[in-house]
């Protein structure tokens, strides 16, 4: 039990340690969410803006922009009619997206491309393509275009009906590599206790190794105790995001709860892992672990929230070996599935790669002995 | 020059960082400026990516649908897979999915009320255009299914009147059309600009702060003057390295767009923004000699402004709140600066003006931190 206690002590006398597993997710989780505060409501509509000039008039185009200028959800257009001057000012302060010259023909003038821009052509397209319909219809069969004007048939119909799908905020997934790699930074604690422990590595190890402790007690206690430390991390981490910065997680903590304990893990053993696989000083080690934790979490669309996706497209095998984009998508399954079956999925890859590191630091630290220190 | 050729050898080992932080940097370049703002001079339209997944058979209709979907909308072609469907799309690789159900063609020629069951962004605009464009086509068709035509010269007269088009002009100066990829590779360089010189600079000079080396280099032939001044010049010429590094990567990459006055703008804009971190580096070497703060402080302040200023989420992306924060690092003036030079479409004192106020803030940033220097290692003398 002592041993335990000054494993524990150790670790948490690191402040470098501590700045980049305790603090260093948190700031980062500030950031992001200072930045994508407002993405998201960026993708929602809104109306185009439109200018006519009406030079000639036109009263079934008319009818038809009322139609579609009605306040409503499926509001199209925001429209005013000025004169071409005025129009072209506002289109050069960029108070309007286009303007559109109503005479014979129409003409619309724009000064730059976007959706509102495609709205705008579209509307006027069809009032085109709808008048060419019905010409061809008085061409073909005269008598049947009555019946049709007379029965005011509806071509506003909508034939269609979503789904409805709730939880399409991609920028969560930044929040979820973030634990991802916060589980990773458990490497850095992993680390420390493997250079504590092996004797050519620390003077505690060097102690260590001459009393009659056996190695499995203190490599066991000290992996507790950097569990511990980690998982302590990474809770106030979760709790920072749901309580600090209302990120949504799906309604299943305790799920999440068994994720990030077995991501710890893997983030422990991973940096006993590269402690006692690899002969490197210490600082080396360790930029190597900041290093491979920020590329794998590059992988799982940390930087890029695409890289996820084409990861999944293209390299899937990229996906399953990777720990940091198993936690993501576990919790990625958690928000956006109903079932289940994806999340355990995801837990049973990282139980995986948790045995196998376990495997191997077990292969590389066992027999290992020194004739002098 | 001996402390001149020193600090060189103890700056080599950062050369592999320097080069994989330039890689990165150029990789995540060329993939933000692919799908970056364009400055099209004709009309384009704006898409919106669309599947279709047909459970009902392959008819005439279903086939003239697709075409007209493959004409007016990126098509993307997704199994009838619920978990594809679903990634593509929470990743937006799909705006709008829609599922014909089985016996489609049939219920919709004998003119019952048939519903297309979709997959989409609720209340997004791809959502809600999409919705309006696939809609004309159907209502097109059932117009002319009432007037009792056959499918097939349905098919052929809504592909007539499809054709229809309004003419559209562009109304706009001359902007040239790599400058805004041009700009972003520059606001992103906010990123590495920070981190790289504050790291190379700050742990450089630490080895030189050590306690045993400054104690020997005192007693030295080489005057503290000399070693001093052999020092700045080799900083200068690290921080002035790093930056033209960065230089000849955006001419390489945008080689028409750097030539006008406005990459010329961007570059000058760039340099005033290094002496800034060269201040600032220099500053964080007087107040601190460990390593690993060094670390801890370049990647939060690299990261942070680089969030929070717009050099990775555009500046209109970003809150109202965010924006007056980042108005307290340079980093904002000097990214707004970038798009600023990105808009401008001639060269005049009225254009001009707002991007010199712009630069003074920078460099006034920069003399702010200089003072700072100057109290504190006049405070650090005095105590020893």
């Amino acid at each position: 039990m002592h041993i335990f206690h000054y494993q524990l002590k150790l670790l948490l006398r690191d402040r470098i340690v501590m700045f980049w597993t305790f603090i260093f997710p948190i700031i980062l989780a500030t950031f992001f969410n200072l930045a994508f505060s407002k993405l998201n409501s960026s993708e929602m509509f809104e109306p185009a803006q439109l200018a006519i000039i009406e030079q000639k008039e036109n009263i079934e185009f008319k009818s038809l922009i009322q139609e579609l200028s009605k306040e409503n959800d499926d509001q199209l257009l925001d429209v005013q009619y000025t004169s071409l001057s005025k129009a072209q000012e506002l289109l050069k302060e960029e108070k309007i997206d286009g303007y559109l010259i109503i005479n014979d023909t129409f003409k619309i003038y724009i000064n730059k491309n976007g959706i509102s821009q495609t709205i705008i052509k579209n509307v006027v397209d069809s009032y085109l393509q709808t008048r060419h319909s019905i010409e061809t219809i008085a061409k073909l069969n005269p008598q049947k275009l009555k019946v049709i004007i007379q029965n005011k048939i509806n071509m506003q119909k909508d034939y269609f009906q979503s789904q409805n799908i709730s939880s399409l905020d991609a920028t969560v997934v930044y929040f979820y590599t973030l634990i991802g790699m916060a589980c990773m930074y458990g490497s850095f604690f992993g680390l420390k206790i493997s250079v504590h422990t092996e004797a050519n590595l620390s003077r505690q190890g060097t102690r260590i190794h001459i009393a009659p402790t056996p190695k499995w007690k203190v490599m066991l206690t000290g992996t507790i105790a950097a569990f511990l430390c980690q998982y302590v991390s990474i809770i106030l981490l979760f709790l920072y995001l749901v309580y600090g910065l209302n990120i949504a997680f799906g309604n299943m903590s305790e799920y999440i709860l068994l994720l990030c304990a077995i991501g710890t893990c893997v983030g422990v053993l991973l940096g006993e892992f590269v402690g006692n696989a690899f002969h490197f000083n210490e600082n080396i080690k360790t930029s190597i672990l900041s290093a491979s934790s920020l590329f794998l979490s590059f992988l799982s669309g940390m930087m890029v929230v695409d890289i996820k996706y084409l990861v999944q497209e293209y390299v899937p095998i990229l996906g399953y070996i990777n720990p940091v984009s198993l936690i993501t998508d576990a919790l990625y399954a958690l928000y956006y599935y109903p079932t289940y079956e994806r999340f355990y999925f995801n837990i049973f890859l990282l139980c995986i790669v948790a045995l196998f590191l376990l495997v191997i630091s077990i292969l590389f630290l066992r027999r290992k002995q020194y004739d002098s220190l | 020059m001996i402390v001149f050729k020193n600090y060189f050898k103890v700056a080599k080992p950062f050369l592999p960082m320097i080069i994989i932080y330039t890689c990165i940097f150029v990789a995540v370049a060329i993939i933000t400026s692919t799908n970056g703002i364009q400055t099209d001079t004709v009309y384009q339209a704006n898409q919106t990516n669309i599947a279709f997944i047909n459970r009902d058979n392959d008819t005439k209709l279903t086939k003239a649908f697709l075409h007209y979907i493959k004409d007016n909308a990126h098509y993307i072609d997704l199994k009838d897979d619920e978990s594809e469907m679903r990634d593509a799309l929470f990743f937006r690789k799909v705006d709008y999915i829609m599922i014909i159900p089985k016996n489609f063609t049939e219920d919709f020629l004998n003119q019952k009320d048939v519903k297309i069951e979709t997959m989409d962004i609720p209340d997004s605009y791809t959502s809600i255009y999409s919705k309006t464009l696939m809609n004309r086509y159907l209502n097109t068709a059932q117009l002319y299914l009432k007037s009792d035509m056959s499918l097939e010269d349905i098919v052929q007269s809504i592909q007539k009147d499809l054709n229809q088009h309004s003419s559209i002009e562009m109304k706009k100066g001359n902007v040239h059309e790599q400058i805004s990829s041009a700009s972003s590779f520059y606001n992103f360089s906010n990123f590495t600009f920070q981190s790289i010189t504050i790291v190379v600079i700050a742990m450089v000079m630490l080895s030189f702060h050590e306690e045993k080396v400054k104690k020997r280099s005192l007693v030295s032939a080489t005057s503290y003057q000399s070693f001093n001044r052999q020092l700045l010049l080799a900083n200068i010429i690290t921080a002035l390295g790093i930056w033209l590094l960065y230089i000849v990567v955006s001419l390489i990459l945008y080689q028409q767009a750097m030539l006008t006055y406005q990459g010329l703008l961007l570059i000058l804009n760039s340099l005033i923004f290094m002496i800034f971190v060269f201040t600032l580096s220099f500053f964080l070497t007087i107040i601190t000699n460990r390593k690993t703060v060094i670390d801890g402080i370049s990647t939060v302040i690299g990261l942070g402004t680089s969030f929070i200023a717009g050099a990775f989420v555009p500046q209109e992306l970003l809150s109202d709140f965010v924006l007056s924060m980042a108005k307290l690092t340079p980093s904002y003036w000097y990214i707004s600066n970038n798009n600023e030079i990105a808009k401008i479409s001639s060269l005049s004192w009225e254009t001009l003006q707002p991007i010199m106020i712009n630069m003074a803030i920078i460099l006034g940033f920069a003399l702010f931190f200089y003072i700072c220097i100057q109290i504190t290692s006049y405070l650090k003398l005095k105590k020893n």
